[in-house]
């Protein structure tokens, strides 16, 4: 099978793919306007049913929908570049790299959006966009360190060693993460604890449990989508590559026998 | 000792080697001779381990260099010294590294004619003086198989005529790049031209 | 392991002779550490004992902060200087042919870091305690324990991402951009212990951030020995 063929066939399973996930991405914003109990916050410790804070109704409370999800896919994106980052120096394989590679873009990409959500509840709920929170100063921190990892991948002078050290960097980025976690916790915390995984079991009332998972699945088909839209335009950069270095293999055109009258 | 096979390396979409074969029996001296830019280096270093070949094998004794990097010599375009070390600091670290001691060292230098240097700062002496230190620094450890890059250039006629005594030992594997024809001639066993990264005559 | 210390020793004695890396690193650190003490109001910090210093609150916490800032700032300096040392000339590839153990290599790297910074301590701390006020009795046993946890980390990472950046375009501004946020519960930690001394509460109440700063040696230190061949090998 030629490699274009191969191509198409793994295009046409990503248009189901990405068609699914914008049903998906509808019927969650739909379930999130229409099905869900409004003033109903996420806050443990407010009874089922309450505004948060005051007696307005609490719709920015709704965000978390978004948020929670988009965090998710951010931290398993981190994952997926642990893991790639891993095997391509085991292997020495590209398209390990490639997936590290990618799964580090998406992975930047929620992190801000992650931020930006995150920013756009405190706003009202908390006051101020930004405070040094715990969590958000771990995410922030998270941007920053993979920010640093495509900005080097970027700058690399050989792409083959920097996808090498890149992996270095994506390895201990990681293993970073836990300890910056709890610099940020033993430095202070302000952020609402998480209550959908708790060990007494879910608190939120089903229609918002089940709307959340829903959203947990369609953003794990976003990720899925967008890597395999990511990796395969790395693949065709490889073997653009490939292909440039074949030509320069073959010898010169024979200009001078046209030129010859 | 030596085999290469289908040894192609590129460095991005440029090619310094194509496919190149070779096998270098055990003690034989091959000269590879070749314009600037023809691969000379690419190859030494790829023999050296210190390229990776972007496809095709080296092997040194049925291994990978790296693996059999200590009997291994090499001398190429960079001294591989330290300039605010004096010449013997320089070799007694690198005889240490090597696991061997500091009279290998000083015989070393005694060979290369540099005895009367050896307190002297590396960054005191002139270039044909520091490729001189080098090249004790590359044979200090009498290595079973030494690689070296131009070693001609930068010698007056003293040290390059010295020069053969001091690369060529009984049983040792040597492999000179050069494009200096008429003194590579004077020691090879056998001859390889390089050409675009290609063996043109061997 | 006996290679580790030539290797470190290697770079000693070189910077012994050539004071390229040591000098501009330990003046760097003083200009940041009186820029900062800039920002005090007179007299702040300047109590005889160590307590929360009333009128001027904070700013002996701040204190410990702007000591690790300027350690952190200074210390990178030395950090890129002494990796480029096998970047230029490729010593590096030298060492690559001698039968040395990257792990080795890096160990030594490291070791050579971990004494620039001691240096560079040597001659801040000093002055630090003397532009607080703080008795130096009080503080040394305690900041010197600090030191040493956090010396270890930073080394390291800087010997890492020293080495990491020796093989990129813009290297001086990459090794910042990577090596701080990686390295903040680092020298958060030690920054949060220094300013606990500085206020009088010691260490005790704190400890759990040695746990948190040794977990951090531990993870760069066995990352960096294993993968720095990665790096510097082709």
């Amino acid at each position: 099978m030629s490699p274009l063929t191969t191509a198409r066939r793994s295009g046409t399973g990503t248009m189901v793919l990405i068609a699914l996930v914008a049903v998906g991405m509808v019927v969650g914003i739909a379930a999130i306007f229409f099905w869900v109990p409004t003033a109903n916050c996420l806050v443990p410790g407010v009874a089922d049913g309450q505004p948060c804070f005051d007696a307005r109704p609490d719709y920015i409370q709704h965000i978390f929908y978004m948020h929670v999800p988009i965090a998710y896919v951010a931290y398993l994106a981190f994952g997926v570049v642990l893991v790639g980052s891993l095997a391509y120096l085991k292997t020495g394989r590209r398209r390990w790299d490639i997936l590290a590679h990618a799964s580090a873009e998406i992975g930047v990409l929620f992190t801000g959006l992650c931020l930006l959500t995150g920013m756009l509840w405190g706003r009202p709920r908390w006051g101020t966009f930004w405070t040094w929170d715990e969590t958000l100063t771990l995410t922030f921190v998270l941007f920053l360190i993979y920010v640093g990892y495509l900005l080097f991948r970027g700058l690399a002078a050989d792409p083959t060693r920097g996808a090498r050290i890149a992996a270095v960097i994506g390895i201990f980025g990681f293993v970073d993460v836990p300890l910056v976690h709890f610099s940020m916790v033993w430095w202070r915390t302000l952020h609402p604890a998480e209550v959908v995984i708790n060990p007494a079991g879910p608190q939120l009332p089903a229609s918002e449990l089940i709307t959340m998972l829903f959203l947990l699945v369609v953003y794990t088909g976003l990720y899925v989508a967008l890597m395999l839209l990511r990796t395969r335009l790395g693949r065709a950069e490889e073997a653009l590559a490939e292909a440039e270095a074949a030509l320069e293999e073959r010898p010169p055109p024979r200009a001078h026998v046209a030129a010859t009258p | 000792m030596i085999e290469i096979r289908r040894l192609t390396r590129r460095f991005g979409s440029a090619r310094a080697l194509s496919g190149i074969d070779l096998d270098i029996p055990t003690g034989e001296t091959v000269v590879i001779f070749g314009h600037n830019g023809s691969g000379k280096t690419t190859l030494i270093k790829l023999i050296a381990g210190l390229l990776r070949p972007t496809s095709g094998v080296v092997l040194v004794d049925g291994k990978p260099p790296r693996e059999t990097r200590g009997r291994l010599g090499f001398l190429g375009h960079d001294l591989y010294l330290y300039p605010h070390l004096s010449v013997s600091e320089n070799l007694v670290l690198f005889a240490r590294l090597y696991d061997v001691g500091a009279a290998e060292a000083a015989e070393a230098l005694e060979a290369v004619g540099m005895s009367h240097k050896k307190d002297a700062l590396v960054h005191t002496l002139s270039q044909g003086e520091g490729q001189r230190v080098a090249l004790a620094r590359a044979v200090l450890h009498d290595p079973d198989l030494l690689l070296v890059d131009e070693p001609f250039s930068g010698l007056d006629e003293t040290s390059a005529a010295a020069l053969p005594a001091v690369l060529k030992r009984e049983g040792r594997t040597l492999v000179v790049a050069t494009h200096d024809t008429e003194r590579g001639k004077a020691i090879a066993d056998r001859i390889v031209v390089l050409e675009n990264g290609r063996i043109s005559a061997a | 392991m006996r290679k580790m210390f030539l290797l470190a020793a290697k770079d000693l004695r070189s910077e012994a002779r050539a004071k390229e890396i040591a000098p501009p690193m330990v003046l760097f650190g003083l200009i940041l550490v009186f820029l900062f003490t800039l920002n005090f109001p007179p007299g702040a910090g300047q109590a005889p004992v160590p307590g929360p210093v009333v009128g001027a609150v904070g700013s002996r916490e701040l204190a410990g902060a702007f000591l690790w800032v300027s350690l952190l700032f200074a210390g990178i300096l030395g950090f890129g200087r002494n990796a480029s040392t096998e970047r230029e000339g490729n010593r590096i590839e030298g060492l690559l042919l001698a039968p040395v153990d990257p792990a080795a290599l890096f160990a030594g790297k490291a070791l050579a870091n971990f004494c620039y910074l001691w240096t560079l301590e040597a001659v801040l701390l000093p002055v630090f305690v003397l532009f607080f006020g703080v008795p130096a009795g009080l503080l040394l046993p305690g900041i010197l324990l600090v030191a040493l946890v956090a010396n270890v980390g930073l080394a390291a990472a800087g010997t890492l991402f020293g080495a990491a950046s020796q093989y990129v375009r813009a290297r001086e501004l990459v090794m910042p951009l990577l090596l701080f946020p990686v390295i903040i519960p680092l020298v958060l930690g030690a920054e949060r212990l220094t300013s606990s001394l500085l206020t009088g509460g010691g260490l005790g109440s704190q400890s759990r951030w040695f746990i948190l700063m040794g977990a951090f040696d531990l993870a760069i230190v066995a990352i960096g020995a294993v993968a720095f061949e990665f790096i510097v090998n082709e």
